[in-house]
This record gives structure tokens, sequence and C-alpha cells, in this order.
């Protein structure tokens, strides 16, 4: 191996190791995909992957080769995840080239998400059925699917701020509640609870709960805790959320003391 | 009547998981897959007390454990990673409910009502933990013995 190729395998290691761990990846997966990929090379390979950041050191003859990412924006994206798991897969099974290989990932990494209206419909929807789910009726569903829309939709427009998903979490779970609010004690229809908990379903964590599970089992210890932090933090801060709003209308309202 | 109760969940929980998987941005072609399982474990989680006389911690116990295996088997015949079925499936129950109730009954200041609740859920998410770790690692041990692929040998000759 040159010292070309070396920098090529380095390169093409991190990327993925990013990619996945971006797109919401165990830390196990982003370990295994840099074996993989290393694995038709020869070369030894030693990779530590967090929540956080990934260090990888390739080991070849005499020489060590570190490098070192560091991973800022934790998103979910199961269509990069897949891709990426593929390319590892392939490159291991040697149907490609490291070089196909680089070009394919820098592929991924412009793809597009998907679009933002199909996105808010998606939402809509799914809190309106999650409300149906937890035995609400016809009523509910709508008020649920304009809350979790409306959510998704000021979600957006905090996405590119520097706000901390903490901030942002508090904010949707106000948001939900206020609307959940308006209609039952305004307009006196549909029950509060159903709506409230079918419009915050989609912003539950459950992936990063999942995730932690299985890291931990796996016996990565630092990022399973560190997920199982995210998932409680961001429940707590839906809660605070919630919490906040019903208090607010209370003080603010004045009239409504039966609540919920 | 309780048959009419219990397919309108499976279609409700079906059309659900569908709607939310754009979130997690799945790949199309697992979403169907990945729905099914989701519907097929809560229809679990709803007959283990009604059939079994189970508790309802047990029900979450073989509602996970069914949708791990569903989506172990289905990870290694549609060659994707299984996180992406699990992680749609388990949605409809995960205990985010729970947690939530828990964080309004403390902020609404009813300490008993969170302790209760709080302890339950933490029990429900214990659970959960322990059921996909069990499943996980068995159905990796079987379907890793009946999938298994032979690699091509390592070779430095290769181009790069």
């Amino acid at each position: 191996m040159t010292q070309n190729d070396i920098q090529l395998l380095i390169r093409v290691t991190k990327t993925a190791a990013a990619l996945i761990l971006e797109s919401g990846a165990e830390t196990f997966r982003a370990e295994e995909t840099v074996q993989h990929i290393c694995r038709p090379y020869l070369a030894t390979v030693d990779v530590m992957a967090l929540p956080t950041g990934v260090i990888l050191t390739i080991h070849q003859g005499e020489e060590d080769y570190t490098s070192i990412i560091r991973i800022k924006d934790r998103g979910i994206n199961l269509t990069k995840l897949q891709l990426v798991n593929n390319i590892s897969r392939q490159v291991s099974e040697q149907e490609l080239t490291l070089f196909e290989a680089e070009q394919c990932l820098a592929k991924i990494q412009a793809e597009q998400n998907i679009s933002k209206l199909w996105l808010t419909i998606a939402v809509a929807l799914s809190s309106g059925f999650f409300a149906l789910l937890f035995g609400g009726r016809i009523a509910e569903f709508f008020i649920a699917a304009l809350a979790g829309g409306s959510v998704q939709l000021v979600a957006f427009t905090f996405h590119n701020t520097s706000l901390s998903k903490f901030i942002r979490c508090i904010v949707a779970g106000a948001l939900t509640a206020l609307i959940a609010l308006i209609f039952t004690k305004f307009f006196r229809i549909g029950a509060m609870d159903k709506i409230i908990i079918g419009a915050i379903m989609p912003l539950l964590p459950g992936l990063p709960l999942t995730s932690a599970i299985r890291d931990t089992i796996h016996g990565d210890l630092i990022s399973g805790v560190a997920r199982g932090a995210e998932a409680l933090l961001i429940a707590t801060a839906l809660g605070v959320g919630v919490g906040i709003m019903l208090k607010l209308w209370l003080l603010l309202g004045g009239v409504i003391f039966a609540v919920v | 009547m309780l048959w009419f109760n219990l397919i309108w969940s499976f279609v409700i929980c079906f059309l659900a998981s569908v709607f939310f998987a754009p979130v997690l941005n799945t790949p199309k072609r697992s979403v169907p897959f990945a729905a099914l399982i989701g519907s097929v474990g809560y229809l679990i989680f709803l007959l283990v007390p009604l059939f079994f006389a189970g508790s309802k911690i047990s029900a979450y116990f073989f509602a996970t454990t069914a949708m791990m295996i569903l989506s172990e088997l289905a990870a290694y015949s549609l060659k994707m990673p299984s996180t992406i079925f699990i992680t749609v499936a388990i949605v409809p129950i995960v205990p985010g409910g729970g947690l939530y109730r828990t964080m309004l009954f403390m902020v609404r200041g009813e300490y008993s009502f969170m302790q209760s609740t709080g302890l339950e859920t933490f029990y429900i998410i214990c659970v959960m933990a322990i059921a996909i770790a069990i499943s996980s690692s068995l159905s990796k041990i079987i379907l890793g013995n009946l999938f298994r692929r032979e690699l091509p040998p390592a070779n430095s000759t290769k181009n790069y």
C-alpha cells in the first residue's frame, strides 16, 4: 500500500463513519462499517466511535495513521444509514473499489432530504393517527393533526438557528399544549390528554432510547449513557413545555380551574 | 366488538407508522414491512393482557421481543440494517406518553402520581431493554448461522 492509498482509505472510512453516525446509527454499527471497509486491504484498524466523534488508527507496517472526526449535527436519516451500510458491505465483498466508494459516499452526502411539504403532511397525519390509537375520536384526530403539522412548521423555522435541541423541544411542547388548550377550553371540543399525546408522539425520543439500549448491550457504555441522557432530556423538555403552557393558561386565563 | 377494536387498532397503528416513517427518512422499500412489524407488535401488546392473563409489563416484554425478532428476520431477508425496522416499529409502544405524563405531574406538583407514573415508565423501559437485548442477541446467533455468507479472501495486490 502506498502513501496515497492509505490516505484514500482513511478518507473513505472517515466519511463513512461520520455519515452513518450523523444519520443516527448505533456506535457499534459505525465501528463495524470501518472494519468492513478496511477488511479487504490487509490493514488492521482500531476505531473508537462515540456519539460525538470518531477516532481511528490504521496500522500499516511500522507506521500508524490516526484521524479524528468530530460529529456535531446528529439527525435521523435511515435512508443514508442504509446506503452507507450497503457501501461498506460492497467494499468488504470487493464489489466496489475504494475510489468508487468515495464517489458514492460523496453522492450520499449531497443527497437532499424529502420535501418540507410532504414531511409536514406526514407528521400531521401520523399525529392524528396516534391520537386515534390512544382512544381519540374524529375531533381529536383533526386537532392533533393541526398541532403536529404546526409544530413541524415551527421546527423548520428553528432549524437553522443555533438554539439547542432542549429549547426547541420546550417550544414544540408549549405550542402543542397551546393548540390543544385553545380547542378544548375555548371551543370545547376534544379531550386534551389524547390530543397532546398524539401530537407529541412524533417528537418523542424513540430512536435515542433504542440506540441507547443496543449500545449498552453491545458494551459501548459511554455512548449508551450519552444517548440515554439525550432521550431523557428530550422527554423532559417536552413535558416542561407542556407544563409551562398549562400553568400559563391557568394563571392568565384565571377562569378555567377544572383543568384536564 | 372486541375483535372490531383489535382490527381497528391494527389498522390505525399501521397508518400511524406509515406516516411516521418519512420523519426518520426511512427507505421507501422498507416502510410497509416496518409498519407491519409495528402493528403486529401492537396487536401482541393488546392481546397479552386480554388472553394470557399477563400484566401490562409482560405485554411490553412480549411485544418488544416479537418486534425485534421480526426486525432481524426482515433485516436478513431484505439485506438492510435491523435498526431501520425496529426504529419505526417500536414507536407506538415506546412509553413516551408515560415519560411525558410523569413530567406533567411534576410540573403540577402532584408528586405521588409523579412517583407512580415515573416508576412504571422506568420499569417499562427496563423491560423493553431486556427484551431487545435477549431477542437481538439470540436472533443474531441463529439467523447469522442460517444466512452466513462466505466473504472473498483479502488480498493486498488489488487495485484501489
